[in-house]
């Protein structure tokens, strides 16, 4: 073995490691060494840390798993050094020649030199990183720490105590504690680290400070021969806390209710100040004496079944139940109501017990259930939507026996289509959201249809929220509002919509999505006439019979109104003007069918229609333009319905008086030859010729009692007949065919002497035509029989009724003309037959 | 491989410039990189674009040194030349500025610029730093790091001549000062040696307290006043040229001794090294006389011309201070070296301010030593 200067030279380099504080210094001066001493050019320092290796220090390679490679050869050219047999890991040196010996040894001083390097710089970085940590944890926790000395001198204080102090850590060593956390000149009066030195044992104390509650613990630090060298002080600020346990006794004693604390054997630990008034027990310590079972509850409760209930609560259910309760003084018995339940209280378990005194509540609930028997209401109590409880009144209104009730489901009452209602409404009105009573329709149990009114409520009743509804028959209220609907919107006599209907409609589906609209307006033609003529009932008969016929012709969609006395209007959404014209054609064809089947009083109605194919088109435009067009048509029409009426009116009238049609030409006959002997002209004959046909057209309308009434009229009967000339005039003026004769109408019943009616003429005052057929009705009454004149006579007999009253009744120079013309005719008839054996 | 080398001393820096680089692109042909040195007496830019105008766009290395060796005379005046050319030969260039900040950082840096430019394959790192930069060890360390040992590094640090005055290191991408011109060559293959010829003396001492190249204590004491105690006293202004005689050594396992060259006494008592020396380093003061200097010289030559070929060029980085401390005696130095050589084979060399190889392992910063490299 050799040895020389530079080996030793070297040892002495290898010991002068600086020992840098930071890793990376370590490692550029381990490379420089290694470098510099051994001609290194690969040196790696793998470190083991558990299972978790690292390779801190890295020289020459140019990648880690070349380290590896390096570490695994054979090279004589490298070195290797297990730090700590392994345990630390291991120092891997290559060099660019072979290793000699010497190197060698040099080498594993310098490695071994290195390994305790390590292992004191990781040293040092636990025990910094573990001071780090213990500071780190104190600084964490919220409570004080103080390490203070015997003069309350602070040694080290955490962030909580720095915090609080408004500074920082550092700044607090070296200060007196009471004189930064409590701004004194000297310690707290109560600060526990006084009894610390002067008892040598762990203290605990509350000291107040600056308006807050500081919960402080002091523990000493002693010398190995017991002297106390440090105190550490715990604190923590218990304000918060001391205030809510003063909420929580305020409370306690301010409670309606009487409450007990009870261990869980049953010994009362405390109660408030309720319970000493409830009971009448003079102070808490009294109170906590006397037994729950033998003082507090009367002997007529149940007492047996206190201790089962006992043990279900101490096994963690909650009871409440009602109760006898005792007052321990006078003996005095009452209703409560007791809740249990176990709790947890300053970490022990107890049973606490609410005590409420119930017997104002009992007294309520008798009355209650006195008002719930009589309510002249109807109510009940549901749970889970079924019957629990109904009154009479309500087994009443709905026929079902209480039995049958209770359990029923509370809807099978409600028709079905208002269930879904009532339950929405009802649980409204349970949330609070709806407070008006709802309405709806319950079948009764004979199955007739009742309207109910109902409010419901929840309240409490046998331990659980149930519902109470009142209900109340407002059937015939609502049948009167129907009807008051009803009429405001319907046509009284046809049973079609209004004019109100039709307008709110017509302003609806201005402004809805049913375009097309189409407007038929109809106008029954001479209904003002047979109003007239016949009289009101016949035309309200038209107008039924009109909405009926048109009715027929329309779809259900359409709608039909009467908006004026003889004004239909018929309004069809989703309609164009082809379709429109289709279904008023179908109208008229309804109206020719009804006409066919029914002859005598002809149904003539005049339409107009127009139609909006869009809401660009106001409606309100639309409907008067049918209205115009309407009017057009029955302007056009005019006359003709008219005649065609009052030829109708006047074969219906012919057949109501009995006159026939050879009755009617035989009399025209005679006026046309007494007319030919008073020197008529043509229009005369053709005037006369029509009056004998219509001279009695205000006879329609008169009652059929009137008309064929044998006995004699009576004074108000005479008087109604009385009044026909002017109503046939009335009637004749509305149509062309008969204005010619209307003046001839009013005068017919006009006597030679100024004693006829209606306007009393006399003489010549009255028209020839009048004159004339005054005496041929007369002769054709008294020779046919016809009233007044019932009983049949001669022609004699006639002619001598006409003598007699010629100048009086009838105008005489006529009559003479006509007894002469009828004697001159019945000689000439004798002879003929005579001649012929036959009558004519 | 071709070599080609030139020199010129005229005195306008365009014209030795051109003639220096015209000589060797003749010898050698169109150069794949051209390594140019000059003396401080020309304008550094000028010598430059003359050489460019010549090499065109092959790469460039090159410093402003104390003194220009070509083939075996030494030129303390002029532009000296070496062109390589050749199909095998490549070479990639980069000019790291400010290597004095974040030495280790920069050094790293350089290694990965120039890993960049030329890959990882194997080659010879040239490297001219500016030899009064601080932490030239620790930019060696950093572009280790990053290159690895699959590369030669030879090199020496540029300066002028003792005036430490701005230098100049530049490559094909421009010239700068405090930075380190550095090139990569493959296709040709070096056999390095070094040597100096200083041995210890006396007894070791510790160097307490450093920072880069300014020692402040010696065995816990002023670093002046411990020296001094050591060594003799000196007259103070004369400083550098005694120390220069008392380097001192810093050990290795092997027996060698890493010479670090005192050259200047600080007022606070500190002494400026010519680079720098490790805190708590073990170091010895060495003494060298001629003709150890000499003999080590020849020792280095003769080693590294042992090639398994006849070699095509010499590259020599001798210290300026060899040359300075051996006076006119340096041309026995020269000598020496030139025993070993075959007549034709181009040799081109530097005084140098610190002299940089691997040849202990990673590349270390030397003073007061030659470092020879015969390439082939």
């Amino acid at each position: 073995m050799s040895f020389d200067i530079s080996e030793l030279l070297t040892l002495y380099d290898v010991s002068t490691f600086s020992l840098p504080e930071k890793l990376d210094d370590l490692t550029q001066e381990i490379i420089e060494k290694a470098t510099r001493l051994f001609g290194v050019c690969r040196l790696a320092i793998v470190l083991r840390e558990g299972e978790r290796c690292e390779c801190p220090v890295r020289w020459g390679f140019r990648k880690d798993e070349d380290i590896l490679e390096r570490i695994l050869g054979n090279g004589k050219n490298s070195f290797r050094y297990q730090m700590r047999n392994g345990v630390q890991g291991l120092l891997y040196m290559e060099m660019a020649r072979k290793i000699s010996e010497r190197e060698k040894r040099l080498c594993t001083i310098f490695a071994h030199r290195i390994e305790n390097i390590i292992a004191r710089k990781y040293m040092e970085e636990k025990i910094k990183n573990s001071e780090q940590e213990k500071k780190l944890i104190l600084n964490s926790i919220v409570e004080f720490l103080v390490f203070q000395d015997s003069n309350h001198r602070i040694l080290w204080a955490n962030r909580a105590v720095a915090e609080y102090a408004g500074t920082k850590p550092e700044e607090l060593t070296g200060r007196f504690c009471y004189e930064v956390l409590h701004h004194r000149n000297e310690p707290c009066e109560k600060c526990p680290v006084i009894r610390v030195l002067k008892t040598g044992i762990p203290q605990e104390d509350t000291v107040s400070s600056g308006g807050r509650q500081f919960f402080v613990r002091g523990y000493p630090v002693k010398s190995k021969d017991g002297l106390i060298e440090r105190i550490v002080v715990v604190g923590v600020d218990v304000t918060e806390n001391i205030r809510a346990e003063e909420a929580f006794r305020t409370i306690f004693n301010s409670a309606h209710d009487a409450i007990f604390i009870h261990d869980q054997d049953g010994t009362i630990i405390d109660v408030n100040q309720t319970m000493l008034q409830m009971y009448g027990v003079n102070s808490r310590e009294e109170a906590k004496r006397l037994s729950l079972i033998h003082d507090y509850s009367s002997p007529e409760a149940p007492i047996e079944q206190l201790p089962e209930r006992w043990a279900r609560v101490i096994a963690g259910e909650r009871l409440t139940f009602e109760w006898k309760a005792r007052r321990p003084g006078d003996g005095s018995v009452f209703d409560a109501e007791v809740s249990l339940k176990k709790i947890t209280l300053t970490g022990k378990d107890v049973v606490l017990a609410t005590v409420r005194d119930i017997t104002e509540r009992k007294r309520e609930a008798d009355l209650l259930k006195s008002l719930f028997t009589r309510s002249p209401i109807g109510m009940y109590i549901a749970s889970a939507g079924k019957f629990q409880l109904v009154n009479p009144r309500f087994v009443m209104l709905t026929g079902y026996c209480q039995e049958e009730l209770i359990g029923k489901d509370t809807l099978d009452l409600v028709v079905p289509e208002d269930r879904d209602k009532v339950r929405r409404n009802a649980i409204k009105m349970l949330k609070g959201e709806a407070a008006k009573p709802y309405v709806f329709k319950i079948v009764t149990k004979k199955g007739s249809i009742k309207w109910i009114e109902e409010t419901v409520a929840s309240i409490w009743h046998g331990g659980k929220q149930v519902t109470l509804g009142n209900i109340i028959d407002v059937t015939k209220k609502k049948k009167f509002e129907q009807r008051l609907e009803y009429i405001s919107l319907h046509d009284r006599l046809t049973g079609l919509y209004n004019r109100t209907y039709f307008e709110e409609e017509l302003q609806r589906l201005s402004t809805s999505r049913e375009y097309p609209i189409t407007v038929i307006m109809g106008d029954i033609n001479g209904l003002k006439l047979i109003n007239d003529t016949l009289g009101h009932d016949k035309g309200d008969k038209l107008l039924t019979t009109c909405a009926q016929v048109i009715k027929r012709a329309l779809r259900r969609s359409d709608i039909l109104a009467r908006i004026g006395g003889d004004e239909f209007v018929v309004l069809l959404p989703r309609t164009d003007e082809i379709t429109g014209k289709r279904i008023l054609e179908r109208i008229q064809l309804s109206i020719d069918k009804n006409n066919q089947e029914h002859p005598g009083l002809p149904l003539s109605v005049s339409f107009g229609m127009a139609t909006a194919d869009t809401p660009e088109q106001p409606l309100k435009e639309v409907y008067k333009k049918a209205d115009d067009l309407m009017y057009q048509k029955k302007h056009k029409l005019g006359t003709t319905s008219h005649s065609k009426i009052i030829n109708a009116l006047l074969t219906e009238l012919l057949e109501r008086i009995h006159v026939t049609e050879e009755q009617i030409r035989h009399k025209q006959e005679l006026c046309q030859k007494l007319g030919k002997k008073a020197g008529l002209s043509v229009q005369q004959f053709a005037n006369l010729s029509l009056l004998v046909k219509v001279h009695d057209l205000g006879i329609i309308g008169m009652p059929d009692r009137i008309i064929s009434k044998k006995d004699p009229l009576t004074k108000s009967e005479l008087k109604l007949m009385r009044q026909h000339p002017e109503r046939g005039y009335h009637i004749a003026l509305s149509s062309p065919d008969l204005a010619g004769v209307a003046d001839l109408i009013l005068k017919h019943h006009e006597k030679w002497d100024g004693t006829g009616y209606p306007l009393g003429l006399k003489g010549e005052e009255i028209p020839i035509e009048c004159r004339i057929l005054s005496i041929v009705d007369a002769f054709d009454s008294i020779t046919t029989g016809r009233p007044p004149y019932c009983r049949e006579k001669a022609v004699e007999n006639a002619l001598e009724e006409i003598r007699r009253y010629a100048g009086t009744q009838f105008d005489p120079n006529l009559a003479e003309t006509f007894i002469e013309m009828i004697t001159f005719d019945k000689s000439t008839f004798s002879e003929k037959k005579a001649a012929t054996g036959h009558d004519l | 491989m071709q070599v080609g080398v030139g020199i010129s001393n005229a005195d306008d820096p365009g014209t030795a410039g051109q003639l220096a680089s015209e000589q060797a692109v003749q010898q050698s042909g169109r150069p794949v990189i051209a390594l140019v040195l000059t003396t401080d007496n020309y304008d550094q830019e000028l010598v430059l674009s003359a050489v460019k105008r010549v090499t065109g766009n092959s790469r460039l290395i090159g410093a402003c040194v104390p003194g220009i060796i070509v083939n075996l005379r030494l030129y303390e005046k002029g532009v000296g030349v070496c062109t390589l050319s050749g199909e095998d030969v490549e070479a990639v260039t980069h000019l790291q500025s400010n290597i004095s900040e974040c030495s280790y950082n920069k050094g790293r840096e350089l290694g990965e610029a120039l890993l960049e430019k030329g890959g990882r394959a194997p080659g010879t790192v040239l490297l001219i730093p500016d030899g009064s930069a601080a932490n030239i060890s620790s930019l060696l360390r950093g572009l280790y790091s990053v290159m690895g040992p699959a590369f030669e590094y030879i090199g020496g640090g540029s300066g002028n001549n003792l005036q430490f005055h701005a230098t100049y290191q530049y490559t094909d991408e421009g010239i700068s000062s405090g930075a380190v011109a550095a090139a990569v060559i493959k296709g040709i293959s070096f056999r390095v040696q070094l040597g100096h010829g200083w041995r210890p003396l006396g007894e070791p001492l510790m160097v307490t307290k450093a920072k880069g190249r300014r020692v402040y204590e010696i065995d816990g004491l002023p670093a002046l006043e411990r020296y001094s105690a050591l060594v003799g006293t000196y007259e103070k202004d004369d400083f550098p040229r005694w120390s220069m005689k008392h380097p001192f050594g810093l050990p290795g396992a092997a027996g060698d001794f890493i010479i670090r060259d005192p050259v200047q006494a600080g007022e606070d008592g500190s002494i400026l090294f010519a680079t720098e020396i490790p805190e708590n380093a073990i170091a010895v003061i060495m003494e060298g006389d001629t003709a150890n200097l000499v003999a080590a010289a020849e020792e280095v030559s003769q080693k590294a011309l042992n090639t398994p070929v006849v070699p095509k060029i010499l590259v020599i980085f001798d210290c300026v201070s060899r040359s300075l401390l051996l006076g006119k005696d340096f041309s026995r130095e020269i000598e020496a070296v030139a025993r070993n050589i075959e007549a034709d084979v181009p040799v081109v060399g530097m005084l140098s301010f610190g002299e940089i190889s691997n040849i202990s392992g990673t590349p270390l910063f030397y003073n007061k030593t030659i470092v020879v490299a015969a390439g082939w």
